[in-house]
């Protein structure tokens, strides 16, 4: 079950589990979103290991599949043999092997969440595994997980060769050994993933989008992205369209958005090859939570629902709510800030807010140049600008100066990459100037490993290339303030925690470098780990200062949003991120009976934020929904406008009290 | 395993005469000088190295790096201050080795 973050993957993914298992499949649930919300969604509580889900008919089992722990759980079953290969693979001696083998390994994680995967699939205990994904960036990027995996098996390949050569240069022979069984097994795994991902018979997707513009035209991006990848996509969930209901603006509008979206989409669809169903789902009063609720969404699921007709499409619709009092939101202190960073779940409107935000803070400080940079890998910020970016950055036409740039981590990323193939192919070369020994084992494992892309690394060497900018005087820097739209929640968390990993990985290989300096010196490579070292550092200090980083909570009302929030708030406080502002995006709807009833279900989550927000000193904001969303420089600005202050007024203390 | 690799192909020989060049680099190669002071930046960031020991180190290397330069810069006009090279190494064992 795939799709961009916040269009309810979670809730139909555990909707066709339920079905399938009412159906007599015996069915696993497991959810591998770094950020899971399976647990909220069922009502139940739920771990790394499968549990019963109760009140299902049929047989019915739930996981979180925890990345972290599928790979401690991969490498201790093979401690042993990579540490053998290590050792007689390459240059490094015991406590070296040791060293590096303590230090977690960004990225593989996920890989090793993926032959969990395969593993639970293999299982005779169930028949089907309904597989809730991470947000679409990231599930696409699941895909290339095969080819990583044989990186790292190509590079422990290489290490064997060596080992391989020096056995059977001393004795004559050679006999198979655990480090060789391992690399077997490893290329044997990649292949089996590769095939199990693309193999149609063993895998479908079912993707899910939301009737509105901007979700659909990810939605069309994504499908040609998995059909080249190899992967079959057989259903097309169109989630939380308006059911048919009384006049009101609100609705009409909004069904009007919806019926044109939703034509268009299927015209596109019906073109492209190979059949995909559609199934329209409509919206709930409130989210779907507990199995019985979502046994109903399963039924609408297998059927699905008829787009109701639009009626004459009104221009344009302000919600309504008596959350919006009309008063100003408190001032914010991010003028002063050289960083800030919108975060959130997937689908609460973090780029638009962080556009709004940006453009606002460039024409209330016309002296400050602000680069707002998105760094979700499934850009939108081009498309809710209204302009086409790319990974320069490009000056938008406001008051101020405004640039704004959708981040290619890969073309940084690569970058990177081809200074460190440089500096070591150094290192090799003046090994083999001063020691007359061409190491070239030594030299294709190091290449390899070089070669590998782990998950998220890419992410992070393109952040820091734009953050070291404030390592320069300020006269120097191309711009003062860079505000952030991340990618969701756990991907971002991911982010945020990975300078301190990535950290350790540096000074780690600066105290190799050290240890062999008297063969090769320090040379290139220990000057890029230094600075490496030294950027991570400033990115830690920077994003712990409270004077120069902000973090904004971008969120939604409803249950799912609401516990996220409080989950993201408590993760944020060990890395010592100051979280500011809360912004409650989309706030208000219509006068219709339906829109009434919503709207009290509002005013009750405004009221818990509200209580929450004020026990934790964060400042609450409100930002009205308009239909269509706000989309274009123009309507962004005037929507920034209209932010209203959501804090509980402050009670008054009684005098002598 | 590289050094192991070498000492097996090289012998002892071969080790000293690489020896000696690297004496004869650190003498005269600025590459040689600069490399130690990145050396003892990396030992500052990896806390192996406190701020005053590193400012010693810096201090010294700089003042060596100056000496190279003014030796080079010299040498076009005395004849006497020219580059040092090392030709050969002696090199006797005595005692216990763990002593």
């Amino acid at each position: 079950m795939g799709g961009k973050g916040g269009v309810g993957k979670t809730t139909c993914a555990a909707a066709l589990a339920i079905a399938a298992a009412r159906r007599g499949r015996r069915t696993l649930l497991v959810t591998i979103d770094p950020a899971p919300s399976l647990g909220d969604a069922l009502c139940i509580r739920l771990g790394p290991t499968p549990r019963p889900v109760p009140a299902t008919d049929g047989m019915l089992h739930a996981m979180e599949l925890d990345a972290r722990t599928a790979l401690e759980g991969w490498l201790k079953e093979r401690a042993g043999a990579i540490e053998a290969l290590a050792l007689q693979g390459t240059w490094l001696d015991r406590d070296d092997v040791r060293m590096l083998m303590g230090l977690s390994l960004p990225g593989l994680d996920e890989i090793a969440a993926l032959l969990e995967l395969s593993r639970l699939r293999q299982s005779a205990r169930w028949n089907l595994i309904v597989v809730d994904a991470a947000p679409t960036g990231h599930t696409l990027r699941l895909l290339d997980l095969p080819r990583t995996f044989e990186g790292v098996a190509r590079a422990f390949g290489c290490m064997q060769q060596r080992h391989r050569a020096v056995v059977e240069a001393l004795t004559g022979g050679w006999r198979t050994d655990a480090g060789e069984a391992l690399v077997r097994a490893m290329f044997e795994d990649a292949t089996a993933l590769r095939t199990w991902l693309t193999a149609g018979d063993q895998l479908r997707v079912t993707w899910v989008t939301l009737p509105e513009p901007m979700a659909t035209a990810e939605t069309l991006d994504a499908l040609s992205l998995l059909r080249t990848a190899g992967l079959s996509v057989d259903r097309l969930v169109i989630n939380r369209a308006l059911p048919a209901g009384p006049r009101c603006d609100w609705c009409d509008t909004r069904r009007a958005l919806e019926t044109r979206t939703i034509g268009r989409l299927a015209a596109k669809v019906r073109a492209l090859p190979g059949s995909i169903v559609m199934a329209t789902v409509s919206a709930r009063d409130r989210e779907p939570l507990g199995v019985p609720t979502l046994a109903g969404l399963a039924r609408e699921l297998a059927r699905g629902s008829p787009t109701p007709l639009a009626r004459t499409c009104p221009s344009g619709v302000k919600g309504r709510s008596p959350a919006l009092s009309g008063r100003p939101p408190a001032p914010d202190e991010w003028s002063e800030l050289q960083l800030l960073l919108f975060g959130g779940k997937g689908g609460v409107g973090k780029t638009t807010c962080a556009a709004a935000a940006a453009l606002d803070l460039a024409g209330r400080n016309p002296q400050r140049r602000v680069l707002l940079l998105s760094t979700d890998p499934a850009h939108s910020l081009g498309d809710v600008l209204g302009r086409s970016l790319d990974d320069d950055a490009r000056r938008l036409p406001v008051r101020g100066q405004l640039r704004a740039r959708e981040l290619d981590a890969r073309l940084s990323f690569e970058r990177v990459r081809e200074r460190y193939r440089q500096a070591i192919d150094s290192m090799f070369d003046r090994l083999r100037g001063r020691l007359a020994v061409e190491a070239a084992y030594d030299r294709q494992v190091m290449r390899e490993l070089l070669a590998l892309s782990p998950p998220g690394l890419d992410e992070l060497a393109a952040i820091l290339e734009v953050v070291e900018v404030f390592e320069r005087p300020p006269g120097e820097r191309p711009f003062d303030l860079l505000v952030v739209d991340t990618a969701p929640t756990g991907h971002a968390l991911r982010l945020l925690e990975m300078p301190g990993v990535m950290q350790d990985w540096a000074k780690a290989l600066m105290r190799l470098v050290l240890k062999y300096e008297p063969l090769a010196g320090p040379g290139d490579l220990g000057a890029l780990l230094l600075r490496l070292s030294r950027g991570l550092g400033s990115m830690r200090t920077l994003l712990a200062d409270p004077h120069r980083a902000g973090f904004v909570t971008v969120t939604r009302t409803g249950a799912l949003p609401a516990a996220e929030l409080r989950r993201l708030h408590a993760r944020l406080q060990p890395l010592g991120i100051r979280e500011s502002t809360v912004i409650l995006n989309a706030v208000g709807r219509g006068s219709c009976s339906r829109c009434r009833r919503l709207s009290r279900t509002e005013m009750e989550d405004v009221s818990q934020l509200q209580q929450w927000t004020g026990r934790t000193g964060l400042r609450l904001v409100g930002a009205p929904a308009e239909l269509p969303p706000p989309r274009g420089i123009g309507r962004l600005a005037a929507w920034r406008g209209s932010w209203q202050k959501l804090n509980a007024p402050s009670r008054r203390r009684r005098s002598g009290s | 395993m590289i050094i192991l690799d070498s000492l097996l192909i090289g012998g002892i020989r071969f080790v000293l005469d690489k020896i000696a060049t690297a004496v004869d680099a650190e003498l005269n190669d600025e590459t040689a000088l600069r490399d130690e002071l990145l050396a003892a930046q990396m030992r500052l960031e990896l806390g192996e190295l406190t701020d005053g020991q590193f400012r010693v180190i810096e201090v010294d290397v700089l003042a060596r790096l100056r000496e190279v330069r003014d030796r080079r810069q010299g040498a076009g006009t005395a004849s006497l201050s020219g580059d040092y090279r090392i030709t050969g190494v002696d090199a006797t064992v005595e005692g216990d080795e763990h002593s």
